[in-house]
């Protein structure tokens, strides 16, 4: 069995506020919080299932090869990067980036993470299913192998789960809590920081939707707030203050005992 | 330009009247016609009361339940019912399998996709479109030349407009019948809401700046002086099994509306916010000033939870003995 995780780098700094800026590529990276998530999932099938590897995929430029690097520290066994470079707004431009590393992988399973931490659009994962048209399901938060596939268990609203059954070949978007993701271990690192990350080259034949990331803004404040000063004592003084004032806080009751 | 409005089998007429009033900026002075689609389910109890919003209804499948859906049979039964050209829009709740369906069927449809969008206007030919990103510490927005486009509306982003003078037509089509290999198994509670919290006068909410369970401890010493509270939770904290999930407050937790929300060390990401905006009293604790929450509270302290519960707690014992 082949699994394929999808990982991708998010910068480690905000975006500026106003225009978008083209990041200027030396700013620091670290690897998407859910993918880790995808790639501790994928390392936990391997511990129960004989035969199974893993690759790390992204579709991304050179500098994102350290995210690469650290899916091998934590234990995958190969990584491969198409190389690629942002020239759309809109998410498909990525998902179809990363189809055609799986034309060369050719995986029994793809694992993503549910989103990604800077656009949060969890578009991704649904994206490259179409493009594979590969059944598929969101927000997985368990999972188990059954003949033929995966009996997924996802979150719906209010923290319901549906449960699915997906048949092999199939795609799977994970969400944070199906497992703490490890750290890489240092032999691991070592080895990864010598490997040569293979690449592939990648043109694209479709034209893209005309979406442009205009600009940053904060988002508008619901309610004004009132920053308390002073000390730290200070201010937990007010609070008292303020939580008695309201007939919050039962002082009288207060018996901790001898 | 047609704009049509997907809308599942149990969709509240709210989540309805909001999509509407986002259909009609995206159609202003552009001659469009929203139309509400209930591709699956039980549309026909809902469709006079959608009618009556002023948009003409669509429902496939009269009398079915559509509750076994997957994500794929549900992208079957909607590319099976909608050919949208160039000036055409699709709008879905930003909900449950909606987020799920909506990217894959606009890159089976090449349409320009995004997610959760909250603000719209146009300059010109360009459709400006908002929305949260980086857990809420930044709107973007984003200029589209041109459609189609798929996108899935925020909850509560945009206020209803008045009701249209007359009602839509409705109008019932054969039924779509959902393909692909996925199958659902049925559904579970998962970890439900802790039996209090919904009710609660008082929540003391843990983020992951608590730094751990000695720092929940902490925050159960302070629910003590505070009659009627219950330790709630952001996601990350439930996520490292500090608390329990039934504690999770927040879109994939529970709704919350105490009187008084004591947010300790809670960065404030949109998905913990929409599931605490209605409380009364909003306090934040948080030792970065920067940290979102402030933007949505009434009272902000800058500290470090470290060191301010300890004081906190002291305060609190000196006081009970005056």
């Amino acid at each position: 069995m082949h699994v394929v995780v999808c990982v991708k780098a998010v910068a480690d700094r905000l975006p500026d506020l106003g225009p978008s800026g083209q990041e200027d590529g030396t700013e620091g990276l670290h690897m998407n919080e859910w993918d880790s998530v995808a790639v501790e999932t994928a390392l936990q099938m391997r511990a129960k299932e004989k035969d199974l590897r893993i690759t790390a995929l992204c579709a991304g430029p050179p500098s994102w090869d350290g995210v690469l690097r650290r899916a091998v520290g934590m234990g995958v066994d190969a990584a491969l990067r198409v190389d690629y470079a942002s020239e759309s707004a809109d998410p498909s431009a990525g998902a179809r980036a990363l189809a055609a590393g799986m034309a060369q992988l050719n995986p029994d399973l793809i694992l993503c993470g549910a989103m990604g931490e800077d656009g949060m659009q969890a578009a991704t994962g649904p994206m490259l299913a179409a493009a594979l048209m590969l059944p598929f399901c969101t927000m997985a938060m368990s999972m188990d192998r059954e003949a033929g596939g995966l009996r997924v268990s996802c979150e719906d609203e209010g923290g319901k789960r549906r449960i699915y059954f997906l048949p092999l070949p199939c795609l799977i978007t994970v969400q944070t809590g199906i497992y703490p993701p490890r750290y890489p271990r240092l032999s691991l690192m070592l080895k990864a920081d010598r490997m040569e990350i293979p690449v592939l080259a990648f043109s694209r034949t479709k034209a893209l939707p005309r979406l442009r990331l205009a600009y940053f803004e904060s988002p508008p404040p619901s309610r004004r707030v009132h920053m308390l000063t002073g000390s730290a004592e200070e201010k937990a003084r007010e609070l008292v203050a303020l939580l008695d004032q309201r007939g919050w806080l039962d002082l009288g009751k207060l018996e901790e005992g001898p | 330009m047609k704009i049509w409005m997907i809308l599942g089998s149990k969709e509240k007429l709210s989540t309805g009247a909001e999509m509407l009033a986002a259909a009609r900026q995206i159609g202003e002075d552009r001659s469009a016609c929203p139309t509400f689609v209930f591709p699956f389910g039980d549309g026909a109890q809902q469709a006079k009361d959608f009618a009556a919003l002023g948009a003409d209804v669509q429902i496939f499948a009269p009398g079915g339940k559509g509750d076994d859906l997957t994500p794929e049979g549900a992208l079957f039964c909607l590319r099976a019912c909608m050919a949208p050209g160039k000036e055409d829009f699709v709008l879905m709740p930003d909900a449950a399998m909606w987020r799920a369906v909506a990217p894959a069927l606009a890159f089976h449809l090449e349409a320009a996709f995004a997610a959760g969008i909250r603000a719209l206007r146009w300059e010109g030919e360009e459709l400006f479109l908002g929305r949260q990103t980086w857990s809420g510490r930044r709107l973007a927005w984003l200029g589209l030349r041109g459609g189609p486009g798929v996108f899935t509306v925020a909850q509560g982003a945009f206020l209803p407009g008045e009701r249209g003078e007359k009602s839509g037509s409705i109008t019932s089509f054969a039924p779509l019948i959902p393909g692909g290999e996925s199958r659902f198994c049925g559904e579970e509670p998962g970890a439900g809401v802790a039996l209090g919290l919904k009710e609660a006068r008082i929540i003391v909410a843990a983020g992951r700046g608590v730094g751990g369970p000695e720092g929940l401890d902490l925050l159960g010493k302070l629910a003590t002086h505070l009659p009627g509270s219950i330790l709630g939770g952001s996601r990350p904290v439930c996520d490292c099994g500090w608390l329990p999930y039934d504690r999770q407050i927040g879109e994939t937790g529970a709704d919350v509306a105490p009187e008084l929300y004591l947010a300790c060390g809670v960065s404030g990401a949109s998905q913990h916010l929409v599931g605490m905006g209605r409380s009364g009293l909003v306090v934040v604790v948080n030792k970065d000033p920067a940290a979102p929450f402030f933007r949505h509270g009434d009272v902000g302290i800058v500290e470090d939870l470290g060191a301010f519960l300890p004081r906190l707690l002291e305060v609190l014992a000196e006081e009970k003995k005056k």
